[in-house]
């Protein structure tokens, strides 16, 4: 029957708790069991290795089952469900980043891309394609399955993959898929593309990032995607009622006819996804209890005690992204001084700051990368990493030649998010009590992107940084001096031995453990950087849900692959 | 009466025009590049400089105003947003009824409350109603409105239940704000109400009416209430300033996809084509909405007709917000 | 020689043997209860916000990590936030940012409101025109939109804050000013100096302004009132203080987000800004009917 099929497919799949994505974040759902003693809010559901996604035991008598359904089905038997989600997403079109990753959530749900990395085995699975070639270093081919159909019945080739891989590459926010130096269609189906550089990941990001469509239906439409998106995937646009909702609908003629091709990615388990634009979260956290919505994400934890009881389930994550502490190491600032970027990391407590921040809830880090990541190693976490010191903080900055008399002033620039501004409050406590005056720079996050490349707007800056990506040299990247893409850095360093450290760990033939390791421990060492804590997120659900999946290492909804009790 | 119209109407012109261009150039001189936020993370000076040029950035401050000028004016055209590409006017058209509705309704519910409230203290002046009337009415002006809001919110949504807090869902999700839009109206309203009153009741006319035996009731509906609802209605098209602007804050609190909250949205990501827009728009909608005031108290105030002379005392009112 | 301003002397016989007319003001205003109650109302939360630093035993930055969100109580009379900070410390040094901007805001809106409606309606003609026109422009944009738009083109800081809030507030002044001026333009006794040979400057600054300043009084008193509430909003929305102080609107912005666990967060703020507008509100409204008695009654 379909249920054993699918669970087999599903362990088939995978064998961990890992989500696979097909658009650049590898989510990983992982084990967020909240401290015990902490953990009184609500009966929170964190997941043990084995499962894919969250697993629900609901204990629902037949009536109540029936009783829900019916309460989310429509008059023409299609079922539904209400999704809460933070901000209009602007766009829906592949390319412009929009606002917020509203949108990501939802082009995830219309467009599809060529293949889906499956963090736990780390590789890639066929989707759009059925596979790929190596060429030479920087050549690959992508053989892609021959029967895609899009939602207005285009059929795709691979003329249209190149059209859609080279539209990304030109447009203003390419990203990624910058690094595609040329495709062309060298067959019906084959695409032959080749890149700037041989550099770590990048063919692979072009592969689960880039998302697919055709040309004809971009021609089609009157404002490039932006409102008309037209994707490959089982649902289509059917309502947007600009900062109200948006209204996803499952079509009938997907292209992959046969279920047992489905990867978990292409399951459509509901008919219908409102997705409701609510913007605050107190007021997402208001329509959950009045059964205005069925999921609500990234919950503060203070939020949770309303939803301790049978009519909910709340499940944690691990966010990937790590809050990190930046530093200006460059002669403008006093923290170009490494003795007092070390003063200032032994002066904080990553671990108070967690305890008044995520009310506990969350992890301490170690390294800006996580468990998750394919090139961080466990031996990382045996050296000193700058636990809380004061008096060593205030010998370094006496030796630096700071002290009553000449204080540090220092400027921390911030884009101001939940968690970033509190952050950055108890911070400037903690720097106070070591005799460092921290002057606040709040900004937004355009402002901010902006000018965390420069080094004469701040002396340090914070914020989430890495956990997209498998590699966590990714993340490192930003940390160097000048290269291949010549942006900068974002600690305004100039240090010709950690961009060769790390242009080292990008090249595929040297990106091994002992030249991680040694980087790892330069950075630390130099106190460029210093990744203070991973927070969790939690989901709320109705009784609806069976099984809950994320994406993004939890930071993004995926309400059309979750399971829900009429797929039972 | 067509030419006192036709004035306002030309009137209207050089103060929209002049709006934009105040709007503009204050947009203009705010620091930071466009090409820069738009590119953000993944801006090499290279594309940045080519960006520049494709927007126009490097020309005069003339030059672009005057685009920018005929591209609003001329082509309707508000430009689009920096990071969604999408249309802005297309966006200000889908969202004004959202943000007209909840200020009409809410000055008709402040016309409704608070003059009665004033004429009541008028009437029974120096006593208690008097007293209570200007007490209420001054606590509403003294609250912020958004404060008025939350608390409204933690009352019926939160406690009761019994009204969303957000959302533009059905009729009961519009009540919260527009009472709490409308509370800080009742105040001055009231206060109008009340010396609009006063000082018709002091007048000859109602005097004499009174002398000649009529009823109180009848003095002050068939004399005294039709002289004074003209500064009352003054008082009224006053509101507008204070409705349109206070939205913006209130779409803000309940989450009402509207104008204001489109501005306000918009200055957090630096979405500067769509402050402007937005700013402008609201201008002329609000420009409007007076003109429309003015030539209902035109036609209902015959001494207008006959003299253009409430100018200054309708523009005094208008400044009281 | 009788002072040119006993012309203005209230025509109720009998009532004041006053010698000059900021005595006979005072002296109303002192029987107007509301106003009364408003003045001093005002003065106890001024006193409280200047004395704050030896009133409560709290810092008003220290985190508490193990007092968060505790409701009021003895020991912290208006609760404790999210970091465990005393409220009732926060609001009494908040009202510090929000009183003296108001004061200060409101100020420079004087200062140059004053100036520009003087000189305007005195002088008239084209002068007149011209500015008048341009503060069309500038109330064609409903108040606090101006002010938002203003602060968010200026940036977030106390003095770029300060001046979004007085330019809004110019354009009122002037044109109160203006008309006042405009009224005892005609008046004898100026033409009087400028028949001695009194300057077009000296008789706008010795003569005109002296006798035109109560409605404009009035309108400042109230305008404090408004800029305060304006400034709550603008930091409500991000646009005016910052997080770390412990601005009033700042404070409400952060306690929105426990709206549901918290309410009294909330409720403590709006109090506050709410009796402080109030009673600028009943004092503003007090020196009105003191000023012109003609209008009271």
């Amino acid at each position: 029957m379909k249920k054993t099929i699918f669970t087999r497919t599903l362990a088939v799949l995978s064998a961990v708790s890992v989500l696979a994505s097909s658009a650049g974040c590898t989510a990983k759902s992982q084990t967020g069991e909240a401290d015990a003693s902490k953990a009184t809010a609500a009966e929170i559901i964190g997941v043990s290795e084995g499962d894919s996604g969250f697993k629900v035991e609901l204990e629902q008598t037949d009536d109540e089952r029936e009783q829900l359904i019916a309460a989310h089905t429509t008059q023409d038997g299609r079922t539904f469900v209400n999704v809460a989600v933070e901000a209009d997403p602007g766009t829906l079109s592949p390319f412009g980043s929009g606002v917020g990753k509203v949108q990501h959530v939802i082009r995830n749900a219309l467009f599809e891309t060529a293949m889906v990395y499956v963090l736990a085995d780390a590789k890639l699975e066929p989707y759009l394609a059925s596979g790929y070639e190596q060429v030479d270093d920087v050549t690959y081919d992508v053989f892609f399955k021959d029967y895609i159909y899009d939602t207005e019945g285009n059929h795709l080739t691979a003329e249209d993959v190149v059209f859609s891989w080279l539209c990304g590459r030109d447009d203003w926010n390419s990203g990624n898929m910058s690094f595609i130096e040329k495709a062309e269609a060298i067959d019906t189906y084959t695409v032959r593309i080749t890149m700037k550089s041989a550099r770590v990941g990048t063919f692979e990001k072009v592969l689960y990032e880039g998302w697919i469509f055709t040309k004809a239906a971009y021609a089609a439409s009157p404002d490039t995607f932006i409102t008309t998106p037209v994707g490959t995937s089982q649902y289509r646009l059917v309502k947007w009622e600009t900062g109200s909702g948006i209204t996803l609908e499952k079509t009938n003629d997907y292209w992959e006819k046969d279920h047992d091709k489905f990867s978990l990615i292409q399951e459509a388990n509901v008919d219908v996804i409102n997705y409701k634009i609510i913007t605050e979260e107190a007021q997402r956290v208001i329509a959950m209890q009045t059964g205005e919505v069925d999921m609500i994400h990234k919950v503060d934890f203070t939020n949770l005690e309303a939803f301790n009881n049978d009519n909910y389930t709340v499940f944690s994550t691990l966010n990937n992204q790590i809050m990190q502490l930046m530093f200006n190491c460059s002669a403008y600032s006093p923290c170009g001084d490494v003795r007092v970027r070390q003063a200032i990391c032994y002066a904080i407590d990553a671990a108070g700051i967690l305890d008044v921040v995520c009310s506990g809830q969350g992890e301490v880090a170690w390294a800006t990368a996580t468990e998750g990541s394919m090139d961080a190693y466990e031996t990382w976490k045996d050296r000193d990493f700058y636990g809380q010191d004061v008096e060593k903080a205030r010998a370094l900055l006496a030796e630096a030649g700071y002290g009553a008399g000449n204080p540090v002033k220092v400027k921390l620039m911030y884009e101001t998010t939940d968690k970033n501004a509190p952050t950055a409050e108890i911070l400037q406590a903690y720097l106070m009590d070591v005799g460092i005056e921290v002057e606040m720079f709040p900004c937004e996050g355009a402002t901010y992107s902006t000018y965390k490349y420069g080094s004469t707007e701040f002396d340090m800056h914070m914020g989430s940084v890495g956990g997209l990506e498998p590699y966590c040299i990714t993340a490192w990247w930003d940390y160097k001096g000048s290269g291949i893409d010549d942006k900068g850095n974002v600690i305004a360093l100039d240090d010709a031995e950690m961009t060769r450290m790390i242009e080292e760990c990008y090249d595929s033939v040297t990106h091994d453990e002992e030249h991680m390791t040694a980087t790892f421990h330069y950075i630390t060492d130099n106190a460029y950087v210093y990744p203070l804590y991973r927070y969790m997120l939690y989901t709320i659900t109705s009784n609806i849900y069976s099984n809950m999946n994320l994406r993004c290492g939890g930071r993004e909804i995926a309400p059309q692959y979750c399971r829900y009790i009429w797929n039972e | 009466m067509g030419k006192y119209i036709i004035r306002r109407l030309l009137w209207m012109i050089p103060v929209i025009l002049g709006v934009a261009v105040f709007i503009f150039t204050i947009m203009y001189w705010v620091p930071g590049d466009p090409a820069q936020l738009i590119l953000g993370a993944e801006g090499t000076p290279e594309t940045i400089a080519e960006l520049r040029e494709k927007m126009g950035l490097n020309e005069p401050y003339g030059v672009q105003l005057v685009r920018y000028l005929k591209q609003v004016f001329i082509e309707f055209n508000f430009g689009e947003s920096y990071f969604t590409r999408r249309s802005v006017g297309g966006e200000l058209i889908a969202r004004i009824p959202r943000t007209v509705a909840l200020g009409i309704s809410s000055m008709l519910l402040t016309i409704l409350v608070g003059t009665p409230l004033g004429i009541m203290a008028a009437v029974y002046q120096n006593r208690i109603p008097d007293r209570i009337c200007m007490i209420i009415a001054l606590i509403g002006v003294s609250m912020p409105a958004f404060w008025m809001a939350l608390m409204l919110v933690i009352v019926f949504s939160v406690r009761l239940g019994i009204l969303p807090a957000q959302g533009i869902d059905g009729v009961s999700s519009y009540i919260l704000p527009i009472l709490s839009l409308s509370f800080a109206g009742w105040g001055s309203q009231a206060r109008m109400s009340r010396s609009a009153m006063l000082e018709v009741i002091r007048s000859d006319y109602v005097t004499t009416a009174s002398a000649k035996g009529l009823t109180q009731r009848e003095v002050i509906f068939k004399h005294a209430l039709p002289n004074a609802m003209i500064p009352i209605i003054t008082s009224a098209g006053g509101q507008l300033a204070h409705v349109f602007g206070g939205s913006a804050v209130i779409e803000n609190v309940f989450s009402i996809p509207g104008v204001g909250n489109y501005m306000i949205q918009a200055i957090n990501t630096r979405d500067y084509p769509i402050v402007e827009g937005s700013v402008i728009f609201l201008a002329i909608v609000f420009a409007i909405c007076m003109l429309l005031v003015d030539i209902g108290y035109a036609f209902a105030d015959p001494r207008i007709k006959a003299q253009y002379v409430g100018r200054n005392s309708k523009r005094k009112v208008a400044a009281n917000d | 020689m009788i002072s040119i301003r006993t012309r203005f002397r209230t025509k109720k016989e009998g009532r004041e043997k006053s010698e000059s007319t900021l005595h006979a003001t005072f002296m109303r205003l002192c029987r107007n209860p509301t106003a009364v109650f408003g003045g001093i109302v005002f003065i106890i939360l001024a006193l409280l916000v200047i004395l704050a630093p030896w009133l409560t035993p709290y810092d008003y930055a220290a985190y508490d990590t193990k007092n968060l969100f505790q409701p009021p109580s003895p020991a912290h009379w208006c609760g404790t936030d999210q970091f465990g900070r005393d409220i009732l410390t926060r609001l009494l040094y908040g009202g510090r940012y929000s009183m003296s901007m108001g004061f200060i805001a409101v100020g420079f809106a004087a200062i140059g409101g004053v100036s520009l409606g003087s000189i305007c309606g005195y002088i008239g003609g084209r002068l007149d025109d011209i500015v008048m026109r341009f503060l069309d422009i500038f109330q064609a944009i409903p108040g606090i939109l101006l002010t938002i738009c203003m602060a968010a083109a200026l940036g977030n800081g106390f003095d770029k804050v300060i001046i979004a809030l007085s330019l809004t507030r110019i354009p009122s002044i002037a044109r109160l000013m203006r008309g006042s001026v405009m009224k005892i333009r005609g008046m004898e006794y100026l033409e009087a100096a400028e028949a001695i040979g009194c300057s077009k400057a000296r008789r706008i600054i010795k003569y005109v302004i002296p006798n035109s300043m109560a409605p404009v009084i009035v309108e400042v008193t109230m305008g404090i009132a408004s800029t305060v509430l304006q400034l709550a909003t603008l930091s409500y929305i991000g646009l005016g203080v910052q997080p770390p102080t412990p601005e009033w609107g700042a404070m409400l912005s952060d306690a929105k987000r426990y709206i549901l666990i918290k309410p009294y967060m909330i409720m403590f703020p709006g109090i506050f800004i709410a009796l402080t507008v109030l009673s600028l509100n009943f004092l503003g409204d007090g020196l009105r009917d003191a000023l012109d008695p003609k209008l009271k009654d």
